[in-house]
């Protein structure tokens, strides 16, 4: 898991996979419609989304096996909890077609604080539980790029 | 700002000024041939300091930043928490401390709340990652703490 400012991405240009997720970042802060957006066919693309963050205890850890989550949050704010994968316990079937696995409440989870600038990246060792309320209700509009890593 | 368990870090071995943290940490994972204080790694490019104190109440700790270095840090033995947030959060540094190339912060008590487990959490702080370290994870204790510095500087 990685937590960064936007502005600061090339501190992690090393990794590059996660350049034309940060370049898209970097070119596109506002202004997209909600809705998925091509960068590179099925291996980055993004999802743009606006929506309100709800109560920790509706949330739920989630994990991918296929994709990294590089989540930037363009207004509003939110908290996104981080587990280790294999600190938690499945609920349910890993669903092939979402690429998508969730997962029980933990008892401990480190609070990602987000806010409007900052990114986090999540790969498929790290679970993660997005959307939940930070601080006061607000709306929030982040965009998610999807990257695919082995 | 990186965390990551000890045994998965080549997801992020492309960044190279980690590989020897990261490498040494593998090695010495339970901390018990470090001796107290600093161990030597690559001259001023990169050591460790093996430390072992108490931790304290949340609400005493400060948030840090180290504009020369990054802070690699991994616990050889108890929990840790340690805050996190930007250091453009963070406001203005309070005091600096040169020798140890830490500037302090005093007003600022939100952030992300990270819990580094024994023998499994690495976490990684670059020069613009304010951190707040030394606090308690559910009442008192100790932790064996292992930092590897990393000279650094700003981004680019």
């Amino acid at each position: 898991m990685i937590a960064l400012r936007l502005r600061d991405w090339r501190r992690y240009e090393g990794l590059v996979e996660l350049q034309p997720a940060f370049a898209f970042l970097e070119e596109h802060g506002t202004g997209l419609a909600d809705g998925r957006h091509e960068i590179a066919g099925d291996r980055v693309y993004a999802i743009v989304v606006t929506h309100q963050p709800k109560p920790v205890q509706e949330c739920r850890f989630e994990t991918h096996q296929r994709y990294a989550d590089v989540v930037s949050l363009v207004s509003g704010s939110e908290m996104i909890g981080y587990a280790p994968a294999e600190s938690l316990e499945a609920e349910g079937e890993y669903d092939g077609e979402k690429d998508l696995a969730f997962y029980r409440p933990p008892e401990f989870f480190t609070p990602v604080l987000l806010t409007a600038g900052m990114v986090a990246v999540f790969y498929p060792e790290d679970g993660h539980m997005p959307g939940c309320i930070y601080e006061r209700e607000e709306v929030v509009r982040k965009i998610v790029v999807k990257v695919k890593v082995g | 700002m990186i965390t990551v368990r000890l045994k998965d870090w080549r997801r992020y071995e492309a960044l190279q000024e980690l590989r020897a943290a990261f490498a040494f940490l593998e090695r010495h994972a339970d901390g018990r041939d470090l001796r107290e204080g600093r161990n030597e790694i690559a001259g001023e490019e990169v050591y460790a300091l093996a430390l072992t104190a108490p931790l304290k109440p949340e609400e005493e700790c400060v948030f840090e930043t180290h504009p020369g270095h990054i802070d690699v840090i991994y616990l050889a033995a108890g929990e840790e928490l340690i805050g996190y947030a930007p250091a453009g959060a963070l406001g203005e540094a309070v005091s600096y401390d040169a020798a140890k190339d830490t500037a302090f912060y005093a007003n600022f008590s939100g952030g992300s709340r990270v819990i580094l487990a024994e023998r499994d959490t690495v976490c990684v702080f670059y020069p613009e990652d304010g951190h707040r370290p030394w606090c308690q994870v559910s009442g008192p204790g100790r932790v064996r703490k292992i930092v590897v510095k990393v000279a650094s500087g700003p981004i680019g």
